[in-house]
């Protein structure tokens, strides 16, 4: 376990925010491009019953890139140290971790590390390999698919439309949205982001799902284009105690385009006994 | 329906279900990706390449979906012939609504003139940090040339102290037999070391970037001064010798550097002479040169210090190397290089010149000659 100084300096690094009348701790772990903004329309439903702790990866948010660390991000699994040493700073045991599609995988590995301390992984559109690897797997994407995707958002960060800029502006038509998180949603730093991106992206994870030993939820959207139907099916094969659920929700983002649902699967998964199939709501 | 100003704007406008669902498309968008008739009931996925798709869901989706506007994001269509059209977008998705609404410009130009300002930014930003690294280096090397340049003074004259206390205790040793120069000897020391508090100011004077401060100086009157400093610490097999121009014009210059061009000059030369083996003699001049050709070509009155020795005298690639910063035949702890390279210095920010002639066994004469103050 690290000392307490690095442990505190976890705390700003990653911006974490801890709410919620409960003990068991909840952590929201967002996706790449994004920040614990994205959890705002889940999150809150948890802070009656656990201890909600949100955090922003480094180069998101209002995490403190001074603290960046070119090569220690430069695979998940420097990602996954932070929510090791968050979870130290804050003596965190009995975990739950939910996190949301490249965050579902940082989760596996810093589990996989520590299991000690998970009580329960909750997996928003995982996906362990990005790439196609016929005939076996199909990630869903070939090598050019994801070299265009890094082309395109190197153009998208640095080009002369600095279009993640313009896209930052707040929606006048929505003044519900806190000024707070006006303030930080999606500041994403372009250079962190473009080689978080490689680290995510090109990676190979799939040989450390069957090392994985805390009971997990595979939630799966339909029609999802970042990580389709067939990747959560690969996981549900070859992920120990892990339980596969299909929601009507479509797209990458449930939590933001269908938080009743999401709330409502995540609720029934903790309720019921790990392993347990989560019984299928009314949408 | 159509609506003319709908279907033919001079954009790609578009409405789909926040699924993906197309609901309407104009018709300029139509033509753009060369759908036959109309893009009612299609998929947006089917009109984005494989990596605009995926940058639409994982960057842009969340950002519509917490209520975000989407401005000017760069994504690239997929036209039926397999053509690709680059376009920037702008999206919104209503509160409250499940649709989705988009617009579209061509920026097919647009796109190289990116492609080079992103490629010039970049070259920019690796010589950017080229010189960085390269002013980091030239700093150091200022500063150790610096360090060095104190421990080469202090060198200079630590061997004047010690020349001078090995002088006062042989004299020690024979006070019984005669009356001794003790207190001459002790006095040279003494000014020695004063000489090096000198320094030390000089080079703190230099590191606070202050204007060293420059007189008249008369350069006889530099030479009588060193000597008094460095004759005792000559040893007896050399032996020093002036020859010095009554009349000489004065320079504009600061003594203490002035001195320290003396100094090293004469301790080259009474090294050079040691290290030969034989007795020999230090001899320095000074001149007036009526028509002294300058370095920059133009001539004028001049004035020259020249400092001969009959030494070792050096070969050709010992002389060609002789003003070399940190260049030293003399084995590491006896010289640090940076002598003539001081020498050197001085003498070029003065707007004069050095001169060194020399041949191994016929010794040495090295010339500096300055502009007479006007
Ligand atoms: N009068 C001379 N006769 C022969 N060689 C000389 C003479 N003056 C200079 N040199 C050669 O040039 C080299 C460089 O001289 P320089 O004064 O720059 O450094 P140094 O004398 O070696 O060390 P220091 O820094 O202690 O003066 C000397 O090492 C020596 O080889
Ligand atoms: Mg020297």
């Amino acid at each position: 376990m690290p000392d307490s100084a690095p442990a505190a300096a976890a705390l700003t690094r990653n911006n974490v925010r801890v709410s919620g009348r409960g003990t068991q701790p909840m952590l929201f772990a967002h996706g790449f491009g994004c920040d614990q903004a994205m959890w705002r329309f889940v999150a809150p439903a948890f802070e009656e019953t656990h201890r909600v702790v949100r955090l922003d990866y480094i180069g998101s948010g209002s995490s403190d890139i001074s603290a960046y660390d070119h090569s220690r991000y430069g695979t998940l699994d420097g990602y996954a140290s932070d929510i090791l040493e968050v979870c130290a700073a804050l003596d965190l045991s009995d975990v739950v971790f939910v996190g949301h599609s490249v965050s579902a995988m940082i989760g596996m590995l810093a589990a996989i590390r520590e299991p000690q301390r998970f009580a329960r992984l909750v997996l928003v559109g995982p996906s362990p390999c990005y790439l196609n690897h016929p005939p076996a797997y199909s990630g869903g994407f070939n090598e050019d698919d994801l070299r265009g995707l890094l082309d395109m958002m190197e153009k998208n960060y640095t080009g002369w439309a600095g279009a993640l800029a313009p896209v930052i502006v707040a929606n006048a038509d929505r003044p519900e949205l806190s000024q707070e998180l006006e303030a930080s949603f999606c500041a994403t730093d372009p250079v962190i982001a473009g080689h978080f991106a490689r680290a995510m992206f090109l990676s190979d994870h799939r040989v450390d799902v069957p090392r994985v030993t805390t009971p997990s939820l595979i939630m799966q959207c339909a029609h999802d284009a970042i990580a389709p139907a067939s990747v959560g099916q690969w996981l549900a094969q070859h992920l120990p105690n892990s339980t596969y659920h299909a929601l009507q929700a479509t797209g990458h983002c449930p939590h933001l385009t269908h938080p009743a649902e999401t709330i409502e699967v995540l609720r029934r998964y903790l309720a019921a006994p790990p392993g347990a199939p989560v019984v299928a709501t009314a949408a | 329906m159509t609506l003319a100003p709908y279907d033919d704007a001079a954009a790609g406008l578009l409405s789909c279900t926040i699924a993906g669902r197309i609901i309407r498309a104009n018709r300029m968008l139509v033509r753009w990706v060369q759908h036959d008739t109309s893009l009612t009931g299609a998929a947006l996925h089917d009109l984005l390449t494989p990596a605009s798709l995926l940058f639409f869901e994982i960057q842009l989706r969340p950002l519509l979906a917490l209520g975000r506007t989407v401005d000017g994001a760069f994504v690239t269509l997929q036209c039926r012939d397999g053509q690709q059209l680059p376009v920037l977008l702008n999206a919104v998705q209503p509160a409250g609504g499940d649709e989705v609404h988009m617009a579209m410009l061509l920026v097919r130009e647009r796109e190289e003139y990116e492609a080079s300002l992103r490629q010039a930014q970049h070259a920019a930003e690796q010589a950017l940090v080229i010189m960085a690294a390269s002013a980091r280096a030239q700093k150091m090397q200022a500063v150790g040339q610096m360090a060095a340049g104190i421990a080469h003074e202090f060198n200079n004259l630590l061997t004047v102290v010690r020349g001078n206390i090995d002088f006062a205790q042989q004299e020690v040793r024979s006070a019984m037999l005669e009356a001794t120069s003790i207190g001459d000897d002790l006095d040279a020391a003494l000014l020695a070391t004063d000489k090096a508090t000198d320094i030390v100011q000089h080079l703190l004077a230099f590191t606070g970037r202050q204007v060293v401060t420059r007189a008249n100086v008369f350069l006889n009157d530099v030479v009588t001064s060193a000597s008094h400093l460095f004759v005792h610490a000559f040893g007896r097999d050399v032996s020093w010798q002036t020859r010095l121009e009554p009349e000489l014009w004065p320079i504009t210059a600061s003594a203490d550097q002035m001195q320290h061009v003396v100094t090293n000059l004469v301790l080259n030369a009474s090294d050079a002479v040691r290290q030969s083996g034989r007795a020999g003699i230090v001899m320095v001049s000074t001149e007036n040169v009526g028509d002294w050709m300058m370095p920059s070509g133009r001539t004028a009155d001049g004035v020259r210090l020249v400092v001969t020795d009959d030494g070792t005298g050096m070969t050709p690639d010992v002389s060609a190397q002789a003003i070399d910063p940190f260049f030293s035949t003399k084995g590491i702890g006896n010289g640090t290089g940076l002598g003539l390279s001081m020498v050197y210095g001085a003498v070029s920010a003065l707007g004069g010149s050095l001169v060194i002639d020399s041949a191994p066994g016929a010794g040495t004469r090295v010339m500096v000659t300055l502009p007479r103050a006007g």
